[in-house]
């Protein structure tokens, strides 16, 4: 009886002991995500070309648009406006390129050369940003972290200029993949035009783009090394147009595919705290450039200093509106020590970090178009003594936001995410003429060009051509432009790289690489300024410096110090790397 | 999501039940019958008692006061003959004579000598011994055992303890209770979460709750119940579902500290087990009928304290402003907007213009006099909660059964917010022979909450405190400007031009609460039906099928105009948990002259599914025509779906055996070998062992009779445990961008070598009773080392991944728990009883992975807990004697940047704050992670629970006190709004300068450099000036503006060339800046904001009397008592912030990596405030 008893426990157990070993791979299998191996290359590669474009679309569109002084934030703007740079993670970029590496592979498994040439070009772009921004970093042993080894753990860094070699050979590698007609590519499919947000698979045009890398990153890396000869084989290769650029239409379903400054989706400070920056409003003035009707908002109300409009002797009342002017009592003014802003005069008006206040503060009384300056002291909302509002509501009559009609949308036609343009191509050109350089075409050739395709980029003289009219302050045409004594063509690069500035506008990641490199245009430095200084680079972030600390701080020991880098030691937005080392640029 | 389940286990799991049951019913019937016909030994037993004359049978029932005993010995006097109950307390014993003496014993009841004197049916009621050390004690897999035969510790509650007054949270009634077990609950109200952790962290990647068993189904409770679903801050904590159950149903709760205790329950008893046994109708004698009804008032009587003597300002007011006035004359106030400075002052006669004002006959706005209100006060609302339940039960021979049902109705302190509950319970035993028994046992409970106010940043308190002053809130009831499109904001009147009708910097708080809507439904299922089977006097068997089914359904809606989500939102989530648990246990129980041996072993087959759909309006998108929540008002562009889901399975075979020797010894071995389907599959399986061990010293060695029990224990327990499901592998997820099909590689590296992770701890205690049990102690110290911990550590985000499934680490948990309990009087009319519990735990990351020298908790602004392991260097911080620190491993820092100084111990300012070139405070090396600070822990250095119960006659006074010494914790509250001029302890932090230096600042703060100059510890601030001239502010011009808020920082700033200029007042070389307290150092350092987390709380407090059964003459009352109660009143905290030190707890919507959302030791809105229930509770039997 206990012997039966024992047997069905016994035969119970055995029953749980069977089913227990069975089918647990078929429990453990993810419902909800795809295996790896089945990644689709295509939207792989939508993945990263989408992921590239807004991330580095909106670097140039925003904070460096900032740092270059092309816009000034005047809300939460410490970063923006005044240069306080806080290390920057670069987790996104290193993610992207995680799955560009699994879409090269798909692509060489596949033999799929398009798609080959893409991962290859978009793993030059994504290298070239790391090693433009931070310097050093791991480039031969990075992205391996799925294969289990210690130095795939904690990957060594590349020094920056063998990041830039490898940039350089991804992109020539690319070039023979695009080669050939669009019928020999089989590769592209529709689905492959729907995912190439960019050129819709158009493999000729991904080839004048891996050219036109090239021809950037030559430049870049031309005080440091001979490229002569390798931008004269390049000069026919390069975009041609505007058409060819390298920029991708928004798509504005929600915030995260929107311009970046809109107020659709956010709050309306989203589009609000974004002004013009003085030192770009009053190039433009100078040049009489009808650019700026494309890029900003008219002020409300002019100021004019008038010490009509005030009592004899009152020295209290700074400002008055009266009939939509705004009047500014000099005497007050003086008092208050108060000044007319001036670009040129600014930065000596209150000098960096000075506790001794000559100057306490400015107005500026210029009529249509007003900037806010360079790390201005103070709440910047304030500038040219507004007093309503507060950070995330001011409404500042007295300065000029972004054109609201193109700029506070989720997209536009002149809202493209965009990486590299045909006019960065001719004033590319321009220069390497100016050096001397045979790039079929001189440089005052290749200047005008480019300076006619950015009016041509921003519609200047075709829709919007009614309002470049109706302001006063700049010319009507292309031709009438050039031919200005401050705007044609004097054989000097600071000319070339002013107008490449410009042209950069919400592109502006080049111009701040072209001031980097040459130290022009020449930028102001305003009181509130960080540290005197703009600074050079984006210091290392946490993420890394946690993780990989022993190479991270190898890298870091390369890092060459400058005066500005104040507390933050080696690891500074103020060090130099190789590319600037030696090069006594931009200071 | 093609596939949810597994036909495979569909298919088994229905066949394995009744496969079980057609096992056991065969077996069982077969052996019942088995038994009555053809036992040869029963037989021979009857020829032997025919045979022998001298033989003599006895039989009988042994019972308890709740009703039959199974297991009690029946032994004969003198004789090695004895036997043992069975399940229905049944025995029968063949004695040597008529004139026998029989021995009744039975562990934890006092044993009876009864002289049979021919008798043949002798039946006893046991007495359980006094006091409360031998109490019988539920134990894993629901084994009731004499608490003095254990060898670990266990804490256990009686439901009459945890129903003295009332808890709509059950959880919140475990409070200070039991030593070990820390509590804390993250929010205000009954819809929060709480926390249970048991004996401190011993698991880095999971939130440390233990695992919950009621009736022995194993339930389902996470932490991770928060969920920000739109793209604005709306952080809902959704509460754990464990705190559904029924508070009135519970019989007792026993709570299996360590793993020695827990090991039966494998996997998920790591963090200890929370065992739950609800009431049954066995106790009742026939019919009875209990009704209870609790209704309870709860006043806030404690705030935040924020200003409310200046209006939120732009600019300091001064009586020529140019933006502050218009026309000169009449002011406008400008409150509503987020500025950092203190503006207009209140309560001083100035009148202006409002944002209410009203236009007099010739179309001006009539200003009116500017005064101060406290809103947090004048918005709440006293809250009301009502528990009324109703129980039936009813007991005979073969059944009996309790039904249950209770309805819970609570309104917050916040109108509109609450909870509605009800439950249902029913719990039936049948015996359908006197060997075999039935059980079921289910409850149902459905909870509803309408309404729940969203926490974190974007909460309707965040609201409320950035309201100036100057706005009375209940002036803002009428919170439509144009219904369903736009809300009225406190903004200055539109046709003054000064302001656009959307420019609000928040919400109006009416508005934030109406119209964001945040509410849950939630049906648990969950029950049990279990076969009793008794094979003989020595064997009984059961198996048991349980189930456990959640469904929560959530729902927001958002009405447009939210700042947040300007265009609405509407959002629908469902969320399904079941998980059916299988299993069976056979039961040995024998005695073999003085040991006693039982033992058990089973099997079980879990199989976990859970799921979750949701679809909602993309943030920013929102809905489409006002007022409508429903999907179909969502565009087909902003119209967003996703789902997940996951199933598991573990099948276990387990075994215990118990002996016991005399009443001296016990030893307990027990066994357990789990299969997981997370594991790897050639790898999938382990084992692990425990052991304990219980010595009754005083039945050793003769202390007297004043000692009545000293008894040595010690425990050593192996657990192992699985992983969470698809851990092994890597994934692809799929996405969009546009209409554009995205697809990325996870950045999370997966393992397919995953080893089960292994807690093994050992555990050493006394217990100790004197004078008969009036005076008893007991102690516990423990250790437990977690090994091989499946952690997700961050990588180097170079490496492609920035995070990887390793097993790694061992973090140590140990500590000391001490109870001591006394009846200090007790005689006829007279009892007092009073007892201690005392925690002390400690956790420690012993190691980690190669190259990983520290784990992070959390990052919240300038602090963050994070651990280096100990041994390892801590980069940046030294000892007192200048040596590098060396970690601990101690869990639970709290880091904070560190102010930047001079450095050069030659300078005469070494130490000094060293400032940047516009006079601020600077980060040590730009505040870069490894150049951090450690400025306190937040663990408690102690936590102390007193309970007290206070009887004469009919009357019992009961509190419970607990007390939390030690522990800091970083308040984001203080973070926030100390960068606006929200806190009234901003006004006045400047130091104070005596009128004797008013022209010689500098001479002043160098007097004492240690106080004025250099910084330590917590300070608030450390500047000089202040918010207004009258506090202090020197003359500060601002856009053309004198105004007097002015103030600098002391200390140094460099001079270019090696040198340092003073910034210590000096007009030619101060940087002055406005008032900034609020800004640069609040923002960029914690320590501001950090504060003590002591208190003291009187949890309970209860007097309650039992009303005289002859008051009820006739009627068929059995009984009537009648309690007021409070509870959860703050008595003292440490800190006065205002914040309740238990809060500083964060739950994080969607924080994954280090498994919990739970972070301790930082606060973020956790601004309830403070109320004082006040509560009447009635229970009449009949």
């Amino acid at each position: 009886m206990k012997n039966f008893n024992r047997m069905w426990v016994g035969m119970l157990m055995l029953a749980f002991i069977t089913f227990s070993c069975q089918k647990f791979e078929v429990i453990n299998k993810d419902p909800n995500n795809l295996n790896t191996s089945d990644a689709a290359p295509d939207y792989l590669m939508a993945n990263v070309l989408t992921s590239t474009a807004m991330d580095y679309g909106n670097l140039g569109s925003g904070n460096i648009s900032g740092a270059i002084q092309h816009t000034a934030q005047d809300a939460w703007s410490s970063g923006y406006s005044n240069y306080d740079w806080s290390t920057s993670d670069w987790s996104g970029i290193y993610g992207r390129l995680r799955n560009n590496q699994v879409f090269l592979q798909k692509a060489q498994a596949n033999n799929w050369k398009f798609h080959q040439g893409v991962a290859l070009i978009m793993r030059a772009f994504n290298f070239g940003y790391i090693a433009d921004f931070w310097g050093d970093a791991p480039y031969t042993a990075a992205l391996k972290g799925d294969v289990d080894a210690a130095e795939n753990r904690f990957p060594a860094f590349d020094s920056q200029e063998s990041i830039y070699a490898g940039v350089i050979a991804d992109l020539k590698a690319a070039i023979p993949l695009l080669a050939g007609s669009r019928s020999s590519h089989s590769e592209i499919t529709p689905v492959t035009e729907s995912s190439d947000v960019f050129y819709q698979g158009d493999n000729e045009k991904w080839a004048r783009l891996a050219n036109t890398l090239l021809l950037r990153y030559y430049l870049r890396i031309s005080a440091k090394k001979d490229v002569k000869n390798d931008v004269e084989a390049l000069a026919n290769k390069v975009f041609t147009s505007n058409d060819d650029d390298f920029a991708m239409p928004l798509p504005g379903i929600d915030n995260n595919t929107s311009y970046q400054k809109n107020s659709a989706f956010g709050g309306a400070s989203n589009y609000k705290r974004n002004k013009m920056s003085a030192t770009l409003v009053t190039k433009l003035i100078a040049l009489k450039d009808p650019r700026l009707v494309i890029m900003a908002e008219p002020i409300v109300v002019n100021s004019v200093v008038d010490a009509s409009q005030f009592t004899a002797g009152d020295a209290v009342t700074l400002s008055k509106v009266n009939n939509g002017i705004r009047f500014i009592n000099p005497a007050a003014a003086e008092a208050l020590r108060f000044k007319q802003f001036n670009q040129s005069t600014y930065s000596t008006d209150r000098p960096w970090a000075s506790p001794i206040d000559v100057v306490k503060n400015f107005y500026d009384t210029t009529p249509v178009y007003v900037g806010i300056p360079i790390s201005y002291f103070g709440e910047t909302y304030t500038y040219n003594i507004n007093g309503t509002g507060g950070q995330s509501n001011s409404n500042n009559d007295y300065v000029s936001y972004m054109r609201k009609d193109i700029y506070d949308q989720k997209k536009g036609n002149l809202l493209k995410q965009r990486l590299a343009s045909y006019n960065e191509v001719c004033f590319d050109l321009a220069e390497a003429a100016q050096k001397g350089w045979n790039v079929g075409g001189s440089a005052e050739n290749w200047y005008n060009k480019g300076i006619e395709a950015s009016f041509d980029l921003w519609d200047v003289f075709h829709t919007y051509q009614g309002d470049v009219d109706h302001y006063s302050g700049c010319v009507k045409d292309k031709e009438t432009y050039l031919t200005q004594s401050n705007v044609a063509y004097d054989g000097t690069l600071n000319r070339i790289i002013e107008q490449k500035w410009i042209a950069s506008w919400q592109a502006s990641v080049e111009a701040y690489m072209d001031w980097r490199r040459t130290g022009l245009p020449t930028l102001n430095i305003g009181y509130v300024s960080k540290r005197g200084a703009i600074p050079l680079r984006f210091a290392y972030h946490n993420t890394e410096l946690q993780s990989n600390t022993a190479n991270t701080n190898a890298a870091i020991n390369k890092l060459e110090e400058s005066s500005y880098v104040g507390p933050d030691g080696k690891n500074s937005p103020w060090s130099k790397f190789w590319l600037l080392q030696g090069t006594g640029k931009p200071w | 999501m093609k596939k949810r389940k597994n036909p495979f286990l569909i298919v088994l799991h229905r066949l394995i039940m009744p496969m079980l049951l057609l096992f056991f019913f065969s077996g069982g019937l077969f052996a019942e019958a088995h038994n009555n016909a053809s036992n040869p030994s029963k037989v021979k037993n009857s020829i032997l008692s025919t045979t022998k004359n001298f033989d003599f049978v006895v039989k009988g029932t042994v019972r308890d006061a709740n009703g039959p005993l199974q297991g009690a010995t029946v032994s004969e006097k003198g004789s090695s003959k004895q036997t043992l109950t069975n399940a229905a307390g049944e025995y029968t014993l063949t004695t040597s004579g008529p004139n026998s003496t029989l021995v009744f014993s039975f562990v934890g009841y006092a044993s009876i000598e009864v002289k049979v004197s021919g008798k043949a049916v002798n039946d006893v009621t046991l007495q359980s011994s006094d006091g409360k050390l031998t109490d019988v004690v539920v134990t894993a897999l629901g084994i009731t055992r004499a608490k003095k035969s254990l060898g670990y510790s266990v804490g256990e509650i009686k439901g009459e303890d945890m129903n003295k007054v009332s808890q709509t949270n059950l959880l919140n009634s475990m409070a200070g209770k039991v030593s070990g077990v820390s509590i804390n609950s993250t929010g205000g109200a009954p819809t929060s979460s709480v926390s249970v952790v048991i004996r401190g962290i011993r698991s880095l990647n999971t939130d440390n709750q233990p695992l919950f068993v009621v009736d022995g189904v194993p339930l389902k409770n996470s932490l991770n119940n928060v969920s920000s679903n739109t793209g604005g801050d709306n952080t809902i904590d959704y509460g754990n579902a464990i705190s559904d159950i029924n508070p009135n149903d519970i019989e007792s709760l026993t709570v299996l500290k360590g793993p020695s205790a827990a090991a039966l329950y494998g996997s998920r008893a790591g963090n200890g087990v929370i065992l739950i046994t609800t009431k049954s109708g066995k106790k009742a004698k026939g019919l009875g009928v209990t009704f209870s009804s609790n209704n309870e008032v709860a006043t806030p009587y404690k705030f935040l304290e924020t200003n409310q003597s200046y209006t939120v300002g732009n600019h300091p007011y001064t009586s020529a402003n140019s933006s502050n006035s218009l026309d000169g004359t009449n002011i406008i106030d400008l409150a509503g907007t987020d500025t950092y400075r203190f503006g207009t002052p209140l309560n001083v006669g100035i009148k202006a213009i409002q944002w209410n004002s009203v236009k007099d006959a010739s179309g001006n706005y009539i200003p009116t006099e500017m005064k101060g209100y406290n809103n947090l006060k004048n918005f709440v609302q006293n809250g009301v909660t009502s528990v009324n339940s109703l129980s039936i039960e009813n007991s005979n021979d073969k059944d009996n059964y309790r039904f249950s049902f209770s309805n819970t109705a609570n309104t917050g302190i916040l109108p509109t917010t609450g909870l509605s509950r009800n439950n249902l319970g029913l719990n039936i035993e049948h015996k359908i022979t006197d060997k075999f028994k039935v059980t079921t046992s289910l409850n149902y409970t459905r909870s509803k909450a309408d309404n729940i106010a969203a926490g974190d940043r974007g909460g309707v308190y965040q609201d409320i405190i950035y309201l100036s002053p100057s706005i009375d809130v209940r002036q803002m009831q009428n919170y439509w400007l144009t219904p369903g499109i736009q809300q009225r904001a406190a903004i200055t009147p539109v046709d003054l031009g000064l302001q656009g009708v959307t420019d609000y910097d928040f919400n109006n708080p009416y508005f934030t609460l109406n119209q964001v809507k945040n509410s849950f439904l939630r049906n648990r299922l969950f029950g049990n039906v279990k076969f009793d089977y008794q094979i003989d006097k020595h064997l009984t068997a059961f198996v048991r099928y349980s189930q456990d089914m959640l469904n929560e359904r959530r729902e927001t809606k958002i009405s447009k105009s939210l700042k947040a989500e300007r265009n609405g939102y509407y959002g629908l989530q469902n969320l399904f948990n079941t998980e059916s648990n299988t299993d069976f246990l056979v039961n040995y129980k024998n005695n073999f002259n003085d040991f006693t041996l039982s033992a058990s072993g089973g099997g079980n087959l879990q199989y976990v599914y859970g799921s979750n759909q949701q679809s909602y309006s993309q943030s920013g998108v929102g809905i489409v025509a006002p007022e409508l929540f429903n999907l179909s008002n969502i565009s087909s562009t902003g119209i967003r779906a996703n789902g997940y889901s996951s199933q598991k399975a573990l099948y276990s075979l387990y075994g215990t055996a118990t002996v016991g020797y005399k009443d001296i010894a016990y030893l307990d071995i027990t066994g357990r070998n789990d299969w997981s389907s997370t594991l790897p599959t050639n790898a999938n399986a382990y084992f692990y062992p425990s052991a304990s061990l219980s010595l009754i010293v005083n039945k050793m060695i003769n202390f007297g009779t004043a000692v009545d029990l000293v008894k040595i224990r010690g425990g050593y327990a192996s657990v192992g445990k699985d992983t969470d499901p698809y851990n092994l592998y890597g994934t692809l997820g799929i996405g969009s961008f546009g209409a554009t099909t995205i697809q990325a590689v996870s950045g999370t590296l997966k393992n397919p070598a995953l080893k089960p992770e292994q807690a093994i701890s050992t555990e050493l205690g006394i217990d100790l009773a004197f004078l008969k049990n009036r005076l008893r102690f007991e102690g516990t110290v423990y250790q437990s080392d977690n090994k091989n911990q499946v952690l997700g550590i961050s990588t180097p985000p170079s490496s492609g991944y920035t995070s990887r499934q390793i097993n790694a680490g061992l973090v140590r948990s140990e500590g000391i728990e001490l109870q001591l309990g006394g009846t200090l009087i007790t005689n006829k009319d007279w009892n007092w009883d009073l007892s201690v519990n005392y925690t002390k735990n400690n956790s420690y990351v012993i190691s980690l992975a190669n190259g990983v020298p520290y784990y992070q908790f959390w990052g919240d602004g300038p602090s963050g807990s994070w651990t280096y392991a100990k041994g390892q260097t801590i980069p940046n911080n030294f000892n007192a004697d200048g040596s590098p620190m060396i970690s601990d491993g101690k869990i639970g820092q709290i880091w904070d940047n560190k102010l930047l100084t001079v450095e050069d111990k030659t300078s005469p300012y070494y130490g000094w704050p060293l400032l940047d070139g516009g006079g601020g405070q600077q980060k040590f090396k730009g505040g870069a992670f490894n150049a951090k600070e450690i400025v306190g822990n937040f663990n408690p250095k102690l936590l102390l629970g007193v309970q007290t119960s206070l009887t004469y006659k009919r009357f019992t006074l009961s509190a419970s006190i607990d007390t939390r010494l030690g522990g800091e914790f970083f308040s984001q509250t203080y973070r926030y709004v100390g960068s606006d001029a929200v806190l009234a302890r901003q006004m006045d932090v400047g130091i104070k300068i005596p009128d004797a230096y008013k022209n010689n600042i500098p001479a002043y703060l160098k007097s004492n450099p240690d106080v004025f100059i250099k910084m330590s510890g917590f300070q608030s601030a450390h500047l000089v000036g202040g918010p207004t001239k009258a506090l202090g502010g020197f003359e500060y011009e601002d856009n053309g503006e004198i105004s007097y808020d002015g103030s600098f920082y002391p200390g140094v700033y460099s001079d270019g060339n090696g040198g340092y200029i003073e910034n210590l007042g000096d007009p030619a070389t101060t940087h002055y800046g406005y008032y900034t307290d609020a800004v640069t150092a609040n923002w960029n350092f914690a320590k501001q904001n950090m504060f003590d987390a002591s208190y003291i709380k009187l949890r309970e407090l209860n007097l309650s009397f039992d009303l005289p059964k002859q008051w009820f003459g006739k009627a068929k009352v059995q009984g009537v008592s009648f309690g007021l109660y409070t509870r959860n009143i703050i008595i003292w905290t440490k800190a006065k912030s205002g914040i309740d030190p238990e809060s500083a707890f964060y739950l994080q919507a969607g924080a994954q990596g280090n498994g919990s959302q739970f972070r301790q030791g930082i606060e973020r809105y956790n601004v309830t405030p403070w109320t004082i229930p006040a509560g009447v509770k009635i229970n009449v039997r009949f």
